[in-house]
């Protein structure tokens, strides 16, 4: 197999053994219930074996790293703080013992990112950030209310406006998905209320299609490459995805040295196709030790389309994306507050 | 000893069948240990220089190395 795109130099990066991302999932649950998940919410918080393993597994692959990277991702991770903070702030130290890069990244929705909350992440190392505004307040409250149907818009900017008064160093990606229903809220969010981020190299955006739901479709995918160049036109940043654009290219399920750990202890390669066969490549043991499915990790490693290797798994009628969208979005009314 | 790729235009071949992933999760080519030099294209005398890995740029040129006698050298250094 020959790759000699642009991206084939990251691609083979790779396999060198000398950089480690987990993406873990700290928690299943969420105190969100938005219009178009995909998730099921059946798993709790992360096993303690597993966080062990974890911890196992990087212990044994320290020596020869030189980046290590940990994605809190859930579920939503802050319902899961302790152990977000303590797994990055043990990983920040290792790292400096070793003289390691440590890059903690985290995809929350924001709720739960008062400021003390914010400070403690940072001090752990967390200093990367993803948080969703999906419109202005009455379109964002629709898409992405708690699981008890409560409105979110208002405390969310309110955190972000708390780190935007901040002096700590961060980079946080504010991510807008979009469909027909939302363009224009999400247009006139950036126009209204998002103008506080400009000239801040902290903040950037990031537009994403809502896939998977009949009545949050995207009919004119230009309209995402439009609302780049009009973010870039404001003197806004614009986030693609990557730590370098070099890895906006290639995605993290077609690295080679790119794990998602379930709550459970299943290996995936991708935070999408949560419930295929095809993404639980194995299994990650108390000891640290991994038991992989060869087949099916090289599946995603060696994908043709190395962007997004659910569309080549797709095309192969190995997997169907986002085909669990919107199932298990159902409002509790009866759950306490969030 | 003979390069993975000997060429400037970032092409370098590998295939599915010679990687294999072990219990700590590193990727092995044919059973050894994969190296990745990060070199950049030719400079001004004709040799290639290699560098340390690392982030990466447009420029960048690439080998894919595996250790042993398994028909995968380092690339020669300038």
């Amino acid at each position: 197999m020959k790759n000699d795109a642009p991206d084939n130099a990251t691609w083979l990066m790779s396999f060198g053994n000398t950089y480690l991302r987990f993406t873990i999932f700290v928690t299943e649950q969420c105190n969100f219930r938005c219009t178009y998940c995909y998730e099921d919410f059946k798993l709790g918080k992360i096993e303690t074996d597993v966080v062990e393993g974890l911890k196992n597994l990087i212990l044994a692959r320290i020596p020869e790293l030189k980046v290590l990277k940990l994605s809190f991702f859930g579920g939503e991770p802050l319902m899961n703080k302790p152990v977000v903070l303590e797994l990055s702030r043990w990983a920040q130290e290792l790292c400096q013992q070793h003289n390691v890069e440590y890059i903690g990244d985290i995809t929350t929705n924001g709720y739960a990112l008062d400021s003390d909350t914010f400070a403690a992440l940072c001090d752990a190392g967390v200093r990367s950030y993803q948080i969703t505004l999906d419109g202005e307040k009455e379109t964002h409250d629709k898409l992405r209310p708690t699981l008890n149907g409560k409105p979110t818009f208002d405390k969310i900017l309110g955190n972000i406006t708390g780190m935007v008064k901040s002096k700590l160093q961060f980079s946080c990606t504010i991510r807008l998905n979009v469909a027909d229903y939302n363009f224009d809220s999400v247009k006139s969010l950036v126009d209204h209320q998002l103008a506080l981020f400009t000239g801040d190299p902290r903040f950037a955006f990031h537009i994403h299609p809502i896939f998977g739901m009949e009545d949050l479709h995207l009919s004119r995918h230009e309209a995402v490459e439009e609302f780049k160049q009009y973010v870039s036109s404001m003197g806004l940043h614009y986030h693609d995805g990557g730590e370098t654009s070099a890895e906006e290219l290639v995605c993290y399920a077609a690295r080679a040295d790119s794990y998602v750990i379930r709550a459970d202890g299943a290996v995936q390669k991708c935070t999408v196709a949560l419930k295929s066969d095809i993404n639980t490549i194995g299994r990650l043991h108390k000891d640290g030790t991994l038991e992989l499915d060869q087949w099916k990790l090289k599946k995603w490693v060696f994908a043709e389309n190395k962007m997004c290797p659910v569309l080549s798994l797709q095309q192969e009628k190995l997997l169907v994306a986002y085909d669990d969208a919107g199932k298990y979005t159902e409002i509790q009314e009866s759950a306490e507050s969030v | 000893m003979e390069e993975l790729s000997a060429d400037n235009t970032s092409s370098v071949t590998v295939s599915s069948n010679e990687v294999s992933f072990d219990a700590k999760g590193r990727a092995t080519i044919n059973n050894s240990e994969a190296n990745v030099f990060i070199r950049d294209t030719l400079n001004a005398s004709g040799a290639i220089e290699i560098l340390a890995p690392g982030r990466l740029s447009a420029s960048t040129n690439i080998a894919l190395c595996g250790n042993g006698n398994n028909g995968y050298c380092p690339p020669k250094v300038a």
